[in-house]
């Protein structure tokens, strides 16, 4: 499914949607300002974690539960860990960036519009993107710091349940916000033709 | 016979919500097949997990994580734990 739509439509808004827009601006405002904290969140504990890390201690914790040897790690590995790891942070922000915009066309009084459901849709896009994301780099980052002990690829790709009832939940979340977002598009343009109509 | 017709028999030209439905089809069965495999899932990781349960091990690890002596920790502690 493509995230991007060339074109925009801005059709009108109903009057009915402003006393909407009355009731749930404070909720809007709520939304979007979590957005930007778990955003920036995220990004404080990736940073605080490479900070403070130790490396062999998390090299003891990871060996003892992965049962290997690892103490002949070197210091680039852990840091390639850290450095891909903030590399993945674009993703979250642009799954906040979409609760942002979404929220932002809310507060604009453009609620059951177009554009709204395009952003919606764009929000459950980005966010299913992170989880597959996120599930892949916890595979990435047992490679990265275990390449060097030979630990053999099944153990490291079955170790620690690879896929969680978490991940499946998010999906499924993520797959809820995509279908409402189709819905609501259609819905859109149907009220936007039968305004046109009358 | 229904006294109301269908939408797609109303007209040739396919209704916008006859598009939709056939778009977002596939969606709405993944969602569904998610909705029931989740607590499934949960579930049956609940009873796994009980099923092989280690008093050593979960002993070891979780006084590790908490830096605590938790010798002593019981299978009833365990199961309780589990039941709640």
């Amino acid at each position: 499914m493509s995230t991007t739509s060339p074109v925009i439509v801005l059709y009108p808004v109903p009057a009915s949607q402003s006393a909407l827009r009355a009731r749930i601006g404070w909720m809007c405002h709520l939304m979007r300002m979590t957005a930007v904290l778990w955003s920036g969140w995220v990004l404080v504990a990736i940073v605080l974690n490479w900070y403070h890390s130790n490396p062999a201690l998390m090299m003891e914790n990871l060996g003892r539960a992965l049962n290997a040897d690892l103490s002949e790690f070197s210091n680039a590995q852990v840091t390639w860990y850290f450095v891909v790891w903030l590399s993945l942070w674009p993703f979250n922000a642009a799954v906040a960036y979409s609760i942002w915009r979404l929220y932002g066309t809310f507060l604009q009084g453009r609620i059951f519009t177009v554009d709204a459901a395009i952003w919606m849709r764009r929000m459950g896009t980005t966010g299913l993107l992170a989880v597959l994301i996120g599930i892949v780099w916890g595979r990435i980052a047992l490679f990265i710091l275990t390449c060097h002990a030979h630990v053999p690829a099944a153990t490291i790709l079955l170790f620690s349940q690879p896929v969680s009832p978490a991940h499946l939940m998010l999906a499924l979340f993520c797959f809820v916000v995509i279908a409402l977002g189709h819905i609501f598009k259609t819905a859109a343009e149907i009220a936007a033709d039968h305004a046109r109509i009358v | 016979m229904t006294a109301i017709a269908p939408p797609d028999t109303i007209s040739p030209i396919r209704s916008p919500q006859a598009a939709l439905r056939a778009r977002i089809g596939w969606l709405c069965h993944l969602i569904r097949l998610g909705a029931v495999g989740w607590p499934a899932w949960n579930l049956a990781l609940l009873f796994w997990q009980w099923h092989w349960r280690d008093l050593a091990k979960i002993t070891e690890n979780l006084g590790r994580a908490l830096n605590a002596d938790l010798h002593g920790l019981s299978y009833s502690q365990i199961d309780l734990a589990r039941i709640v």
